[in-house]
């Protein structure tokens, strides 16, 4: 038997382990009784955080998965002009973090902004003018903002459905509706509640916009619990309400994806796509200008406008101090996290057992929990080691609380599971052959890691690290929560001058985060054609 | 040469080597061949290193390789292992695929090998070459020639014809057979072909459900057969020796 305990297992469980300490401090902190707050909360406002919540969830996930999915059967089973170039617009939402398109939208809708005066210059509004800031905004801006994961992760299942089902159903007589809805649809479901539930679970970690837009939820009750009421106590306690929902919905998910996992080819090869008839391909380029439109290239123009405009007032020493704390910041985080998914992965490769596997899922764990609780759990564990240093040995300040170090550390928690993803899916393309050859040729462990499974995956290592280098660059509520005083990054800022009605200002900030953020996705893109290839 | 003495290995609940035993002389060439799920490849990967027996002990030129207390890593075996698809390092040149063992012998010594290695396997001039840019065959000769530069007594072979066209595999089986006896190799050749058995090896070790229930010469294994199954493969009416008197 292949023994359990080795220096790779032992040094992954230690890591793993270190990294899921703030997670397990929660609990431990909330069991020791109630605050005033608390039971205040209890009394008042926590149904309507929780209430809030699931409502935001339930609008969201509908309003996501009318944009996702139909997107996705349009584009994929119908040929049209410009059908390509839908294709990637549809996926551009994506570089526009959801909190950026809030404050987008309530500056363009405001009562000063273009559309108030537009309207009221053509006399379609006096004084009842509307108001933005408001729940039902949210819903929109977030499914905008989040509907492109279901898009891609259900076009690439669209695309994959096993030709193996499909020829007997088209042989059978089956029409191209009657194939969507009876086999298509079935076997495209484990990839749309998996979709799905990434949509919740960034729906559930939202701040910046509920904050802003002044819809109280779990994440924004989090927040101003610790920071406003300054009790860590009840901020704990709704830190693992928001954490129970998350884990209630990926046990669902898990538990309706057990029994379908399916072995999929390419559909290109069984059937030719239909070209659109001209009233249907009116309301398709309708339908699928609507999310292009508002989720992309209105908010896209108007920071590129503000940032012509105002970058001039906005681009100083402050303004570079800031994209170096970012660039920093998210490098070390990325650089952190890839060698950690990088050694992690490799250890469930040479040592493939239970016991690893679930190491492996427990390491990915951080992605699935809101930003602002990690940063909840992290304040309160290096809280509590602060003191017990100050009391041990009389140290006259905090050694990590409001460090860097503590800011890098639940990037690391929170990220990891995209590093190892990509790690991970990589390591199942190279034989664990090429481990054992190099062992037989008089290798270790560790320099078969260095001499040969380096570099054959550093070209998806370094993709692993600007895809969570641009994650960290663009995470809000955990920065928010954990930054150094007086440290600000490109989040924080373009937060603080849109939370101060300075949104013009903000643009320069929300201009390199958008601008960033398109390096992963011209990089998927190019890595796609060269598969294709 | 190398020894075997009862080697025991379950994953889990299930018995997949039961209390194996047997020798190899030197120069010698032997087949383990059985059916899939056999057991054979987990017994190669023990003697390589990459699985650890239950129980049992091994010995190789008289010293122990492995046994209750002792456990000597793969990486110190000096046992060469050919793998079913190769593994050919993707990112090497030929060149560094074959010298990937011996690095830290002088350029000089490791170039004149590369010669050597290559001209042995007719194969000049495909130095610069990648694995990616060669046939099956031409994979599999660079994967001996790695594992001849360590120049290691032993070399085990998994399965490395599975993935080579039938018309080609007879020649590639004598050439491999005439390469290796004329290096005075010691082999261990895992198959569940019985053909692959009879051209290349000296002896046959029949494997089923974990035991070896025969391991003789390939005319013994056809003229007194042990079980129903080695009767099949190798009886006079079988289909493998009426296939081979074809080929012959």
């Amino acid at each position: 038997m292949k023994r359990i305990l080795n220096r790779y297992v032992i040094s992954s469980t230690v890591i793993i382990f270190v990294l899921l300490l703030p997670i397990v401090s929660l609990f431990i902190y909330a069991y020791g009784g109630q605050s005033d707050t608390l039971v205040h909360l209890k009394d008042t406002a926590l149904n309507d955080y929780v209430f809030n919540t699931l409502k935001l969830i339930f609008f969201v996930s509908i309003l996501s998965l009318i944009f996702g999915v139909i997107a996705a059967y349009i584009t994929v089973f119908y040929t049209f002009r410009f059908a390509s170039i839908y294709a990637i617009l549809l996926a551009l939402p994506f570089v526009i973090p959801t909190y950026i398109l809030g404050y987008i939208y309530s500056d363009i809708l405001a009562y000063f902004g273009p559309v108030h005066i537009w309207l009221k210059d053509l006399g379609l509004i006096d004084k009842n003018f509307f108001d933005v800031l408001n729940f039902n905004s949210v819903v929109v801006i977030l499914s905008l903002g989040l509907y492109p994961y279901i898009y891609l992760i259900v076009k690439a299942s669209f695309l994959k459905s096993s030709s193996a089902l499909l020829q007997p159903a088209l042989s059978l007589g089956k029409n191209k509706i009657e194939l969507f809805y009876q086999v298509i649809l079935p076997l495209s479901r484990p990839a749309i509640i998996g979709s799905l539930a990434l949509v919740i679970m960034e729906v559930i970690n939202e701040y910046g916009t509920v904050s802003y837009y002044g819809v109280d939820t779990l994440s924004t009750a989090i927040y101003s619990t610790w920071f406003s009421l300054n009790d860590p106590k009840s901020s704990v306690f709704l830190s693992i309400i928001a954490m129970s929902i998350v884990f209630f919905l990926l046990a669902i998910e898990k538990f309706s994806r057990s029994n379908s996992a399916y072995k999929s080819e390419s559909i290109s090869k069984v059937f030719k796509k239909d070209e659109l008839k001209s009233y249907q391909k009116f309301f398709a380029y309708i339908f699928l200008s609507i999310p292009v439109l508002f989720g992309f290239i209105v908010p896209f123009v108007w920071i590129i406008i503000y940032t012509f405009k105002y970058a001039l007032e906005v681009i100083d020493e402050a303004f570079l101090e800031v994209v170096m704390n970012s660039f920093v910041a998210s490098s070390f985080s990325a650089f952190v996290i890839v060698f950690l998914a990088f050694f992690i992965s490799y250890t469930i490769r040479i040592y493939d057992n239970t016991y690893t596997k679930y190491l492996s899922k427990l390491a990915g764990i951080g992605y699935a929990i809101p930003g602002v609780v990690i940063g909840v759990g992290v304040l309160s564990l290096f809280g509590d080691i602060d003191h017990g240093l100050i009391s041990a040995f009389g140290l006259d300040e905090l050694l990590l609380s409001g460090t860097l170090f503590a800011m890098v550390f639940a990037y690391v928690l929170r990220f990891l599971a995209v590093g190892l993803n990509m790690t991970e899916s990589s390591y199942e393309n190279i034989s664990i052959n090429i481990n054992k050859a190099s062992r037989n040729l008089g290798l270790s462990y560790w320099q078969t890691l260095v001499r040969v499974e380096f570099p054959i995956m550093k070209k998806t290592l370094f993709f692993a690290f600007l895809l969570v280098f641009v994650d960290v660059i663009k995470e809000l509520p955990l920065t928010l929560v954990l930054r150094p005083f007086n440290y600000e990054t490109l989040a924080t800022k373009t937060y603080e001058y849109a939370a101060n009605t300075m949104i013009q200002q903000s643009a320069t900030y929300a201009f390199v985060i958008v601008f960033l953020s398109f390096i992963p996705v011209i990089l998927s893109h190019s890595k796609n054609k060269e598969e294709d290839k | 040469m190398l020894e075997l003495e009862n080697i025991c290995k379950s994953f889990g609940n299930k018995v997949v080597l039961d209390n194996i035993s047997f020798n190899v002389k030197k120069g010698e060439i032997i087949s383990l061949l059985g059916q899939s799920g056999s057991g054979k490849s987990t017994l190669l990967n023990i003697i390589a290193g990459f699985e650890k027996s239950d129980d049992g002990m091994m010995t190789y030129h008289h010293e122990v390789l492995f046994n209750k207390t002792y456990f000597c890593e793969p990486q110190n075996r000096n046992i060469g292992f050919v793998f079913q698809n190769y593994a050919l390092f993707p990112h090497l040149s030929v060149e560094k695929n074959i010298c990937f063992g011996i690095s830290k012998e002088s350029k000089s010594f490791q170039s004149a090998k590369v010669e050597e290695l290559l001209e042995l396997m007719a194969m000049q001039g495909m130095q610069k070459k990648y694995p990616q840019q060669l046939s099956g065959g031409e994979q599999q000769r660079i994967a001996i020639a790695r594992v001849l530069a360590r120049q290691s007594d032993l070399i085990l072979f998994d399965e490395a014809f599975s993935s080579i066209d039938a018309g080609l595999k007879l020649k590639l089986i004598i050439q491999l057979k005439d390469i290796l006896k004329a290096q005075n190799k010691t082999v261990i050749f895992v198959t569940h072909d019985p053909r692959e058995a009879i051209f290349l090896s000296d002896r046959i070790a029949f494997i089923e459900e974990g035991q070896i229930i025969q391991y003789d010469t390939a005319m013994n294994l056809h003229n007194n057969p042990a079980s129903k199954a080695i009767l099949d493969l190798f009886g006079s009416d079988s289909f493998t020796f009426r296939s081979i008197e074809d080929v012959i």
